[in-house]
């Protein structure tokens, strides 16, 4: 397997935590809770991935994460990039080895983009008490979530590629 | 890449490029590429929800044959019910007919409901939305009304080759106009209020002002033809408690809606019978 071979199998990995946010919010639907993970799909592309293979899966997820949300056209496939590239920005202060610094990027990233998304699509709610309490519900599951998974989440994906062939320590260390 | 670059620099090189390129893309060029991606994925969520439906399948036939004997009573007593009820309906259509001819007046809109599966349940604090596993091909079009056993459910939003997005009534950026059962006027209605862990509800506002509450209930809210989308008739929500408007003219209150909002698995479309009568003249 080729480099851009393991590193488009890593475009799966996204597409999986898709459909799993997806059926996750099915269930949690009924209880009028939502969670969004978009942080994720992410972030092992800026963390660990080289530049131009993490900006090619980061496009192309966006415009999947876009396609199927009723947001401005382009918005996601936007802050998705931005958010890639923050990770990228300061992956060398980010200690990638250690889970509190991957999962502090994590939360902290996401939170910018809950709060942006919440002030953007609030139409006239800014206002109601309502809506930041949804918004601190969904926000904190999505967040909690984020912080169990983050660190593990990264991992699967390192020990996938490590498995194929390709020894992204070794690779960073080089960096 | 020029070797000259830092990661920094090549990080912030990219997100300006993308950030251009989608600014200066042409509006088609967008749209393109957001049907493109959608059609895409679309397969992939009809085929979780046909898993879904396959499980249940499994389910069902775990069940015991004294069960499904008790249900099968149950389904001849309501199909023996339903029956009454659509030659009572048929009667009361014919009444109709011929009033309208006798009066020379215009006929209400009459209309094909088509049935669909829930496929998605995007439900957040900024949009809710469902999609259905019916699309173009089944003749759902754009702003087509969306019913459930209980009444309303909302507006189509998009259409797509096999699948369709319906913009729920409890969506902020839903309006509509409805009116109080047993009171033609108007009332302007707007959903939005979705606590969590509560029941979605919505906003009416424009009420007349000599509207009250009964002491012993709710006000039932049924939607209006006005608005060009909904027959007359189904049920939006209750309003529980209403209070004077911000302008003082008019009265305004939340809108109760029900619960199985939320966890709906089928709904129907409903199609215009002309667009169905012009769709088998073009066939």
């Amino acid at each position: 397997m080729s480099t851009h071979s393991r590193a488009v199998s890593i475009l799966f990995f996204a597409l999986g935590l898709l459909v799993l946010q997806a059926e996750l919010n099915n269930w949690l639907a009924g209880m009028s809770l939502a969670l969004n993970l978009d942080i994720l799909l992410v972030l092992f592309c800026g963390l660990y991935l080289r530049i131009l293979h993490g900006w090619w899966i980061v496009i192309f997820v966006g415009l999947l994460v876009d396609a199927g949300r009723p947001t401005p056209i382009g918005m996601n496939v936007i802050a998705l990039i931005l958010l890639w590239t923050l990770v990228v920005y300061y992956r060398r202060q980010i200690h990638r080895e250690s889970p509190t610094h991957v999962i502090w990027t994590a939360v902290s990233l996401q939170t910018v983009w809950l709060l942006t998304l919440t002030l953007t699509m609030s139409y006239g709610r800014a206002g109601e008490w309502i809506y930041w309490q949804r918004f601190l519900l969904d926000g904190g599951l999505s967040l909690v979530f984020i912080a169990l998974f983050a660190w593990p989440w990264c991992e699967i994906q390192r020990v996938y590629l490590k498995w194929s062939g390709w020894d992204l320590n070794a690779e960073i260390q080089r960096i | 890449m020029p070797r000259r670059f830092s990661h920094q620099g090549k990080s912030l090189l990219l997100g300006v490029l993308i950030l251009i390129f989608w600014l200066a893309a042409p509006t088609f060029i967008k749209q393109f590429s957001r049907v493109t991606f959608y059609e895409f994925q679309a397969p992939a969520w009809t085929a979780l929800n046909y898993l879904h439906d396959l499980q249940d399948y499994w389910n069902y036939r775990q069940r015991s044959k004294n069960e499904l004997i008790e249900a099968g009573i149950d389904m001849a007593r309501l199909q023996a019910a339903y029956s009454l009820r659509i030659q009572e309906a048929d009667a009361i259509r014919e009444e109709l007919g011929r009033l309208e001819r006798f009066f020379e007046l215009p006929s209400l809109p009459d209309y094909h409901y088509e049935v669909a599966r829930v496929v998605r349940r995007d439900l957040n604090n900024w949009w809710q939305t469902l999609t259905i596993r019916k699309g173009r091909i089944h003749g759902i079009e754009t702003g087509q009304a969306v019913v459930y056993s209980r009444g309303v459910i909302g507006r189509v939003r998009e259409v797509h080759t096999y699948t369709a997005v319906v913009e729920l009534i409890s969506s902020p950026r839903f309006r509509s106009a409805v009116h109080i059962e047993g009171d033609l006027r108007p009332v302007e209605y707007q959903g939005g209020v979705n606590p969590g862990l509560g029941t979605p509800s919505g906003m009416a506002r424009t009420i007349p002002a000599d509207v009250r509450i009964p002491e012993d209930g709710s006000l039932r809210l049924i939607s209006s033809r006005l608005g060009g989308v909904f027959p007359d008739g189904f049920v939006v929500g209750h309003l529980d408690r209403i209070q004077v408007g911000e302008d003082g003219l008019f009265q305004e209150g939340r809108v109760r809606l029900d619960p199985g909002l939320n966890t709906v698995r089928e709904v129907a479309v409903l199609i215009p019978a002309s667009q169905r009568r012009s769709e088998r003249v073009q066939e």
